[in-house]
């Protein structure tokens, strides 16, 4: 359901933007709330991740699954795309 | 295999923001020192769906009011948006093959790789959706995906062509990656590097969470 929730809130976002229904000082600073809102959600869940003594631990571990799912996902994008690509002369 | 020039990885610095990973970095110092208040936890539930509430209401307000990405939208060719599909989906199916691989559950390995770069947004959907650890692989994965697409870029470009260097680019292709992609590939990608990347910027949001949902 938070998935719907969040389409909502997407499409009224756009809609309010794009009639321009919000007052022009305010609107000019949607960039800055939408930063403000990414550091702010970062920072908590960094706050969280911190208290997590076991996690930190097993950071290298995780870090190195990570890292192999960074490359089978750029090798993916980058063959399916280049597949694509080929097909209509890119 | 190319070796990047200093002078390509001090580019690259550059265009890397810091910002997000210093901010994740002072909260994990704040949490691991041990003066968070009682009862933290507790509140991040509640906190962290109000939070992405506003994420994403700022998300569409943005977007909204950007007149020249609406023009960028409405000239969009049917193949122009095969990319950032193609992307997507190739970026999910490697991620679940060499994420099950090295021991992940499926539906993480296809919800991180769907980040496509896109690490601050992808940690977030994750935290709310499967919790702290995945969130941190999450993280972790698309914060490499970045650094290595920017600063591998060349190798890129000659391995898988240039429509392939915009795919591997993912979320990035729109800006951190772009100058990146103009250099190795030429001007004329840059549009169309452009355009994947803001088409896959509106679709990561939603894909992260619902892949999660479904193949967990």
């Amino acid at each position: 359901m938070d998935i719907l929730l969040f389409a909502l809130c997407l499409v009224v976002g756009i809609a309010v933007g794009r009639r321009r229904l919000l007052p022009k000082p305010l609107a000019d600073r949607s960039s800055l709330a939408l930063t403000g809102a990414i550091y702010l959600l970062l920072f908590l869940i960094g706050c969280e991740l911190g208290s997590y003594r076991s996690l930190l631990s097993e950071m290298g571990g995780l870090g190195l699954r990570a890292l192999a799912l960074c490359l089978g996902g750029l090798v993916g994008s980058a063959l399916l795309c280049r597949l694509a690509g080929s097909r209509h002369g890119l | 295999m190319a070796v990047p020039s200093s002078a390509v990885l001090q580019e690259a610095a550059m265009a890397f923001d810091a910002k997000p990973l210093l901010i994740l970095l002072a909260g994990t110092a704040l949490g691991a020192s041990g003066f968070l208040p009682e009862g933290f936890e507790a509140l991040m539930g509640p906190l962290l769906k109000g939070a992405l509430v506003l994420l994403f209401l700022a998300i569409g307000l943005d977007m909204g009011k950007e007149e020249r990405l609406w023009e960028s939208l409405r000239s969009l060719k049917p193949s122009t948006l095969l990319m950032p599909v193609a992307a997507l989906i190739g970026s999910v199916g490697g991620g679940i093959l060499v994420g099950v691989a090295v021991g992940l559950p499926v539906g993480l390995a296809a919800a991180a790789s769907a980040g496509c770069g896109y690490y601050s947004i992808t940690m977030i959907l994750l935290k709310e959706a499967a919790g702290i650890e995945a969130a941190t692989v999450g993280f972790l994965a698309n914060l490499a995906r970045e650094i290595l697409i920017i600063v591998a870029m060349p190798l890129v470009v000659r391995l898988f062509g240039k429509s392939g260097a915009v795919g591997a680019a993912g979320a990035t292709a729109m800006d951190t990656a772009l100058p990146f992609i103009v250099c190795s590939a030429g001007k004329e990608v840059a549009v169309f590097s452009f355009l994947s990347g803001v088409v896959l910027t509106l679709l990561i949001p939603f894909a992260v969470p619902l892949l999660y949902r479904l193949l967990s």
